[in-house]
């Protein structure tokens, strides 16, 4: 488990990670979501112990990250902009990570990179951008660690290709101790995917949870309440994220199972009523829009 | 151990990631060194022992293993530090490569030491493969002897640790950079700077003060060869390859090395993985390297302006300092921002450093600390001494080594340290009156004041501390206090050369008179020492008037053997031919007076009589050359018009020349000779007037006119 202890991190005057506590368990995909320039990138490259945080602590496995090569062994990180050495092809760069990571899975990166018909003989530098994103993949995949940090890895790869990573992840996830941690603004992709998922913004963590549970209690609300003090006995019940009023139906983003929030409208006599599931691209507008990130502000 | 393979294979990686850079270095130093060194050799057709040819490749050889005698090798060499540096280590200014590199389950210390030690073995195997072929080079060609072998080993230890040490000086500064055109231009501040620091002290001393001098090298630019990468690059290479090779120079290569090594290392260690593409790579150290890179960059700026424009007023060197250090801001706060918008962000540090230079360009220029104006209190004065610029041409002192005692002047009795110090104090006052040495070494002889002379002071201070001045001193205070100090034998005779003399090495005597020749004289050893007591015995009893204010009619020359410690040097340069050819030192300027009658008795008893004048009758022809200012100012126009018509004259553009040939006009212009040796206190003449005397014996010999 991978565990963030009241981070923080400061370039110059931009607070990029703002005291983040929260934490990643072992043998599911999580998901980091957030705002451009809210911290994604920064807080894995603080877990992969690129970035030493200004303070707090970053455990895995409950050992500090930072300059501990024994821990790192355990995490391969996966930039959003990879580098290959110069000139180097397939072969080069599976033999360095070869060398870097004693688990890494030879014949496994052989036999994917045959199945993804990426030549490993022709240079890097020579292949397309996705290309170079699947290298990236295959080679964090085979590096046989625990944690893969994945850093908006799954941009700019075509649906094929994606849908064959996450089969890969699935596989490996059954097979092994592993544990993705994917950042990603695909919220559709990673809604598919993650089994947890991290909300970041401006530098904090506005929630960690289970996707399944983040949908549990969050949902969308859809009624027409004639009686306007019920209406409004029904709004102060709620735990409202979000409202819209168009006509007579109101459209609620609430906080709560479904099914209290259904008996919670059941109870004012609506004459229409339904709960709907949210969308994680829903949740993410919603949560955000209550941290003061709201689409409205571009608008106008 | 596993470490320990880890490392290796870092290394390995490293290199092969890194193929062109090795590569490179291959075939510079392969071109630069045996390939060099065979073309080289080939030149050579004939290295038989003992021959010249060969005696001066082994001088040269060990040269060619560092560039001490091939420069663009020693160029190449720093060349290829710079390069494996920025290219082992920059890595840090790309955030994609340091995000691979720092994710690696590697401890930086690891890191760095796999890519320190690659780019050390990239320089390292060709290189000392290159010098074994350069020592293959010398054996087939013969001259390889064991001596020989080691004076290159040396050579080759130089270049390495030449190379070492620009190599992690530009390792620290990539290591304080974040982009790699900001770390080429740290790697050059690193480098320089310290050099720069180093010398800017004596050059501010010489460019402003009016009574700075001194005779060997500063201490703060000795230093330099110790403290700056720089210095000890250039001070390693040029030692190394002439067969020298001090070994606290070697350590001061070492030290530095290691010091630069730590201090890069502990940066890497702390080095922030996000400054990468920003300036610096440690935001708060910021207005600190400016402060530190704009005060002597400004300085340093304003002295190179006053030696490439010609300026000798120093008011220009401030202006052009200040001018410099806004400049130097500007682009240093560009380079931080990359935005025009911002080159007054920084103003704090910017302000300190105009300020700091402002400051030491007062205390300079102003003398706010008393330099030129110091005169030890007596009571700190441990003894005292005085040189005036004509002993110069007066003195010849058997001592080789420079600065010898003699070449500042011999302490004075301590009887007589007051009136010395009266004389500098004299001095500080003339030189406040605006009449300085300076002006006594200016092409424009108008500007040299009459009646003075540029006297230098020793003062040995308590504590063992030297300090020189030099201040123009009047010629008439300094004859008074010369004639009271002569007054006092011991004095006299450390003054004089001929009581330095060792009488046991004088391999012979010449006498040389005002008609010019000098004459080897057939003496005995007990005929020369019995000459040389005489002139001693006349030295003592002659007067200080007499020394001071007569004129010599001629000088004795003693012939003495090169010192041991030349010959050793030549021995060990092996020019042979230098040795056989007598390898004798003369020591000129033992000044004949008329008043020396024992020495003039003994050398007309030896039958080598003075001529104290010219005799016409022994001159053919006399050819006067009179500058353009002379004829203009008409002060021969008496003489001129006394010659006959046999005198033939002829006009150049800045000169005229007049030959007489006929005895009378010989005799009017001898009549005019300003005789043929200076006094003791004589400068010389600056006048380009003289004439050429052409004895009927067929020697001709000039004289100041």
């Amino acid at each position: 488990m991978i565990e963030l202890k009241n981070l923080d991190k400061t370039f110059r005057d931009i607070h990029a990670i703002d005291h983040i506590s929260g934490s990643i368990r072992e043998g599911m995909v999580f998901g980091m979501i957030g705002s451009n320039g809210a911290g994604k990138s920064t807080l894995l490259r603080m877990i992969s112990g690129i970035v030493r945080p200004d303070s707090g602590e970053i455990l895995a496995d409950g050992k500090a990250v930072y300059e501990n090569p024994e821990v790192k062994s355990q995490i391969c990180f996966l930039s959003d902009t990879p580098y290959y050495f110069p000139n180097a092809d397939i072969r080069q760069m599976r033999d360095y990570y070869m060398m870097i990571y004693p688990n890494f899975n030879q014949k496994l990166f052989d036999s994917l990179t045959g199945k993804f018909k990426l030549e490993p003989k022709r240079r890097i530098s020579s292949f397309s951008k996705g290309m170079k994103k699947q290298v990236s993949i295959l080679l964090g995949l085979c590096s046989g660690t625990k944690y893969l940090l994945c850093d908006e890895t799954f941009d700019g790869l075509d649906p094929v290709v994606r849908q064959a990573v996450k089969s890969l992840f699935a596989s490996e996830i059954m097979n092994r101790d592993f544990t993705p941690v994917i950042s990603s603004h695909n919220l559709r992709e990673l809604e598919d995917i993650c089994d947890s998922i991290g909300l970041l913004h401006q530098g904090k963590l506005l929630l960690t949870q289970d996707l399944d549970q983040i949908k549990c209690s969050i949902c969308k609300l859809q009624c027409v309440v004639p009686d306007p003090h019920r209406e409004q006995a029904l709004i102060r019940s709620l735990r409202i994220l979000r409202m819209e009023r168009t006509g007579s139906l109101l459209t609620l983003t609430v906080r709560g199972d479904r099914s209290q929030v259904l008996e919670l409208v059941q109870a004012q006599e609506p004459l229409f009523a339904e709960v709907l599931p949210l969308t994680l691209e829903e949740i993410f507008i919603s949560e955000t829009e209550v941290a003061g990130y709201d689409i409205k502000d571009f608008l106008h | 151990m596993t470490l320990k393979i880890s490392c290796i294979k870092l290394i390995r990686e490293d290199i092969r990631h890194r193929g062109w850079a090795a590569a490179l270095s291959c075939i510079v130093l392969v071109l630069m060194m045996p390939v060099y060194t065979i073309l080289y050799l080939s030149t050579f057709s004939r290295l038989t022992p003992g021959s010249g040819e060969r005696a001066y490749l082994i001088s040269y050889f060990p040269g060619l293993f560092n560039g001490g005698n091939v420069p663009v090798l020693a160029a190449g060499i720093g060349a290829l530090a710079v390069l494996l540096a920025l290219t082992g280590f920059g890595y840090v200014h790309s955030r994609e490569k340091l995000d691979l590199y720092h994710s690696l389950p590697v401890k930086r210390t690891r890191l760095f030491a796999a890519v320190y030690l690659s780019g050390l073995l990239m320089f390292l195997v060709p290189y000392v493969i290159c010098s074994a072929l350069i020592m293959a080079a010398g054996a087939s060609r013969g001259i390889l002897s064991p001596e020989l072998a080691v004076s290159c080993a040396f050579a080759v230890l130089g270049g390495i640790l030449a190379w070492l040490v620009i190599y992690t000086s530009c390792v620290f500064a990539v290591m304080l950079t974040g982009r790699t055109a900001i770390g080429l231009f740290a790697s050059l501040v690193v480098i320089v700077l310290p050099f720069m620091m180093l010398f800017l002290l004596s050059s501010l001393q010489t460019a402003f003060f009016e009574s700075y001098y001194t005779v060997e090298t500063p201490l703060s630019q000795r230093l330099a060869d110790y403290l700056s990468p720089l210095g000890i690059f250039s001070a390693l290479i040029s030692q190394s390859s002439s067969g020298e090779f001090s070994i606290s120079l070697a350590a001061a290569a070492v030290i530095l090395t290691a010091v630069l090594t730590a201090a890069a290392l502990l940066l890497y260690r702390i080095y922030p993985s996000e400054a990468a593409g920003n300036t610096v790579a440690f935001p708060v150290i910021s207005p600190v390297v400016k402060v530190v890179i704009c005060i002597p960059g400004a300085l340093f700026a304003g002295l190179m302006a006053q030696t490439l424009i010609g300026i000798t007023d120093s008011s220009w060197i401030c202006l052009m300092s200040l001018i410099a250090a806004l400049v130097i801001c500007a682009i240093i706060e560009f380079l931080y921002t990359m935005d025009l918008r911002l080159l007054l962000k920084g103003w704090r540090s910017s302000l300190i450093s105009v300020g700091a230079v402002l400051a030491i360009l007062c205390i300079f220029r102003f003398d706010l600390l008393g330099y030129d104006t110091y005169l030890p209190d007596e009571d700190r004065l441990e003894g005292i001494s005085f040189y005036p610029d004509s002993f110069s041409s007066y003195f010849s002192y058997p001592d080789t080594e420079f600065p010898s005692e003699s070449s500042l002047g011999y302490y004075v009795p301590e009887e007589n340290m007051d009136l010395v110090r009266d004389l500098a104090r004299s001095g500080i006052q003339n030189l406040k009156e605006g009449i300085t040495p300076d002006q006594f070494y200016t092409p424009d002889e108008t500007d040299i004041p009459e009646g003075y002379l540029p006297v230098i002071f020793r003062y040995s201070l308590s504590g063992g501390r030297t300090v020189l001045r030099q201040y123009a001193a009047s010629q008439e205070e300094t004859a008074e206090t010369l004639e009271q100090l002569l007054e006092n034998e011991s004095y006299r005779k450390q003054l004089f050369p001929v009581f330095h003399i060792d009488r046991d090495k004088v391999v012979s005597l010449q006498l040389s008179d005002i008609c010019g020749q000098s004459t080897n004289m057939d003496l005995n050893k007990q005929q020369r020492d019995a000459l040389l007591d005489a002139y001693e015995n006349d030295v003592m009893k002659v007067s200080a008037d007499t020394l001071i204010n007569g004129k010599p009619i001629g000088e004795l020359i003693v012939d003495l053997p090169y010192p041991e410690s030349m010959t050793e040097t030549d021995a060990l340069t092996t020019d042979k031919s230098y040795s056989s050819a007598g390898n004798l030192i003369s020591l000129p300027m033992l000044y004949i007076y008329p008043e020396y009658a024992d020495t003039l008795a003994l050398l007309q008893e030896y039958g080598y009589p003075v001529h104290a004048e010219i005799d016409p009758a022994d001159v053919s022809s006399i050819t006067l050359s009179l500058s353009r200012t002379t004829i203009d100012s008409g002060s021969y126009d008496d003489m001129l018009q006394a010659l006959s018509s046999t005198a033939e004259r002829e006009d150049y553009d800045y000169s005229t020349d007049i030959t007489v040939t006929s005895e009378e006009d010989i005799i009017l212009m001898l009549d005019q000779l300003d005789g043929y040796y200076n006094g003791l206190l004589d400068l010389g003449s600056a006048s380009m007037d003289y004439v050429n005397i052409y004895y009927k014996d067929g020697n001709f010999y000039g004289y100041s006119f």
